[in-house]
């Protein structure tokens, strides 16, 4: 579909905590370790409704807080299960007279609150909406999942395009069939999922069909893009569905992140598109790619304008250094893997 | 904690809403009804700076019953940049930075949760700038 919708303001937040994939194989299965180098988990006093704030309060800023009439945030971990963590954070910000809505869709649920506020801005329905994807995702003990689940948040303010916006989102398709490669039924605390059926007929097989419907919507091809972004499950992946589809090293490795701070879920490709706008430059052209299990994909044609003033902005990136690393031992406690 | 008390005072605990004296711009943090500076009743409820300096901090390593899971906790005496000292837990805290005068900054995180069941609390917070 074609949208005349813009990104006026942006922000990404990851916990300072990390575990090395290393910590955590010693643990579960005498040494070795993960696919990444380590995850950023979420403090004792942190979960969603947290990170998301962090992540709003900057995006909101670099937009000069605008009237917001809509906040929807897309998780598969949030605080409650009947009780929306979008009512929770209008709140917290001061904005009552809004629209607030969670969704949840694996780790495609913060590109999906992109469309619909994109849709609604587009449609002149609101003039601005927040749009977060967040998780503290949760990976059963001992298994593989653990090694990679991190905890994050990513938010973008749309508004209409008015020249002062940091990109346009120009154009956006979604792919989706039933395809059982992970859930969570109701009250378990952690996801099952099917191993390796979680690559091919699920991460590769949708991440593809959605950007080459892309392609074909807009006329586009790889070459026409500076940057590639997509969903980062483990190191690995997004490369490979990136060269699958005929993107380039150069335009794929900007955004990776996934061995700093593993999948962060419904966070992941927000958090990404962060770190691109930071070093794109008027002009260029990003693709990005979310993929969520169930099984899903959106894909987004996004132009970039210019961030305008940023003094005191720290980029993304300089803000990822700051970390400190903690044992397994405070990692289960903090995660609630530890029954009392 | 009490869910109905919490509520009540939801946009204190979140969003550090504080009151000021139309009469002398005296600002205060919690709010209060009088103003303690010039004994006025002329309030207005005003939001606090969410920056300010450390004074200094304890660390409690057997808090109330309701923060126990989340010992130890630290504890800072801050003053805002508009004057008004107040004190708040400190987010991430490492003894090494919490020094007197480290620039900290206001986030929300969780205060407490009534049990699994129960709700869950949050408020302000202040951390170490990077």
């Amino acid at each position: 579909m074609n949208l005349n919708a813009a990104i006026f303001g942006y922000g990404a937040y990851v916990p300072i905590y990390r575990i090395r994939t290393e910590e955590i194989a010693r643990v579960w299965h005498g040494g070795g370790a993960g696919p990444n180098r380590m995850k950023a988990i979420a403090s004792y006093d942190e979960d969603i409704l947290t990170m998301s704030y962090e992540s709003a309060f900057q995006a909101l800023g670099m937009a000069n807080y605008p009237k917001i009439q809509a906040i929807l945030v897309g998780s598969e971990s949030k605080p409650y299960a009947v009780k929306p963590t979008g009512s929770i954070l209008s709140d917290i910000l001061g904005y009552n007279s809004i629209l607030g809505v969670d969704l949840e869709f694996a780790c495609k649920a913060g590109t999906e609150a992109i469309q619909l506020i994109s849709g609604m801005v587009s449609a002149g329905t609101i003039d601005y909406g927040l749009a977060i994807g967040a998780d503290t995702a949760q990976g059963r003990p001992a298994d593989e999942l653990e090694f990679t689940a991190g905890s994050g948040a990513g938010a973008v303010v749309l508004g209409k395009p008015n020249g002062k916006e940091v990109a346009k989102i120009k154009h956006s398709v979604s792919y989706v069939t039933d395809t059982p490669d992970f859930w969570r039924r109701p009250h378990d605390q952690y996801p099952m999922h099917l191993g390796r059926f979680t690559g091919e007929p699920a991460y590769f097989t949708h991440t593809t069909s959605s950007v080459k419907m892309l392609f074909s919507e807009t006329g586009m091809n790889p070459s026409d893009f500076k940057y590639a972004i997509f969903h980062q499950p483990n190191p690995r992946f997004p490369v490979e569905v990136g060269k699958r589809l005929g993107f380039t090293d150069e335009q794929l490795r900007p955004a990776l992140l996934n061995d700093d701070i593993g999948n962060t879920y419904s966070a992941n490709t927000l958090i990404a598109l962060a770190k691109v706008l930071d070093m794109a430059k008027t002009g260029d052209m990003i693709m990005l790619a979310s993929f969520g299990s169930g099984a899903g994909s959106d894909a987004f044609v996004i132009e970039v304008n210019s961030r305008g003033d940023d003094d005191g902005y720290v980029p993304f990136s300089e803000r990822l250094r700051n970390y400190r690393e903690v044992d397994y031992a405070t990692y289960a406690r903090w995660r609630g893997k530890i029954q009392k | 904690m009490i869910p109905i008390a919490y509520w009540r005072n939801r946009k204190v605990y979140t969003r550090m809403v504080g009151s000021k004296c139309k009469d002398c711009d005296a600002e205060f943090f919690p709010p209060v009804r009088i103003c303690k500076k010039c004994g006025s009743r002329n309030m207005e409820e005003k939001e606090m700076p969410r920056s300010g300096s450390l004074l200094a901090y304890t660390k409690l390593s057997e808090p109330a019953q309701e923060f126990k899971e989340y010992a130890p906790i630290y504890l800072g005496l801050i003053r805002l940049d508009n004057g008004v000292n107040i004190i708040s837990m400190i987010a991430d805290a490492d003894e090494e930075k919490l020094k007197a005068g480290a620039r900290v900054q206001a986030t929300v995180r969780k205060w407490a949760e009534d049990g699994k069941e129960g709700l869950v609390y949050y408020g302000y917070k202040f951390r170490v700038s990077q």
